[in-house]
């Protein structure tokens, strides 16, 4: 399972991967590294990014891992936390 | 130390690396209500935005070198933000300042989860490092490549 940590800002969000799976990443994949180490996805104007639509999610951890959609179904799927409170903001499980 | 004395050290800590931004030609503002350690280093031409918190400790002298310990809020080490964060860690030993052990947030956060760099105290992680000459290490971790990494602000001359 790939969990992508959300932090929301004034006008969008900033997202990266957790430590735990940029570790899981690294082992799993030889030679990858987290680059980009995050993603901001911004608007002029306050936003709040829990209205993303689906295939924005799925956009994001593809910019983040540099993963196919099937490597990352094969991980199991992906979920979006909050990296203090751990509250979940969206899931994609593996079918 | 009192904590008098620990506001004293802060402000002289955050005043020296200050400098050195200055001297490597990128600007430097504090925020006007001071609520933290917050450091805004810009480069004029740009606009372009670092954030830099600044920790600052008086090192005790070893047998061989010299420790310093910091502690850093762990919600703060686990939150990303745009634009991301830089720790400073600025070591006032015997002989002057130094060496200055710059990690960014994600760094530390990948140390401390992926390595166990660090101790958990309350809503904290502390941080102690050993430093001799050519020698700089937290919990057994070889931190070299931090020391006075300050290459994400290349010297500008105007």
């Amino acid at each position: 399972m790939i969990e992508v940590s959300v932090t929301k800002q004034l006008n969008g969000a900033v997202f990266g991967l957790t430590p735990e799976t940029q570790i899981m990443l690294q082992s799993r994949f030889p030679g990858w590294s987290p680059a980009p180490d995050s993603v901001f996805i911004s608007y002029g104007r306050p936003w709040d990014f829990e209205s993303m639509k689906d295939p924005m999610w799925i956009q994001i951890v593809l910019l983040l891992t540099r993963l196919t959609e099937q490597q990352i179904q094969e991980l199991g799927g992906v979920t979006f936390v909050h990296p203090v409170s751990h509250e979940v903001f969206f899931e994609s499980h593996a079918a | 130390m009192s904590q008098k004395q620990n506001l004293y050290v802060g402000r002289a800590g955050q005043m020296a690396v200050m400098a050195e931004f200055l001297l490597r030609g990128w600007n430097v503002a504090l925020p006007e209500v001071d609520i933290g350690e917050d450091i805004f280093v810009v480069k004029d031409e740009t606009g372009d935005l670092s954030r830099v918190q600044v920790k600052t400790a008086t090192a005790k002298p070893l047998q061989t070198g010299h420790s310093a310990q910091f502690n850093v809020s762990l919600d703060q080490l686990l939150t990303r933000r745009v634009p991301e964060l830089v720790y400073v860690f600025a070591i006032r030993s015997f002989a002057g300042w130094g060496p200055f052990v710059i990690v960014g947030r994600n760094e530390l956060a990948l140390e401390h989860r992926s390595h166990g760099v660090g101790s958990i105290s309350r809503d904290d992680l502390i941080l102690r490092f050993n430093v001799q000459d050519s020698y700089l290490r937290c919990s057994d971790r070889d931190f070299l490549p931090y020391r006075n990494d300050w290459s994400r602000w290349p010297v500008i001359r105007h």
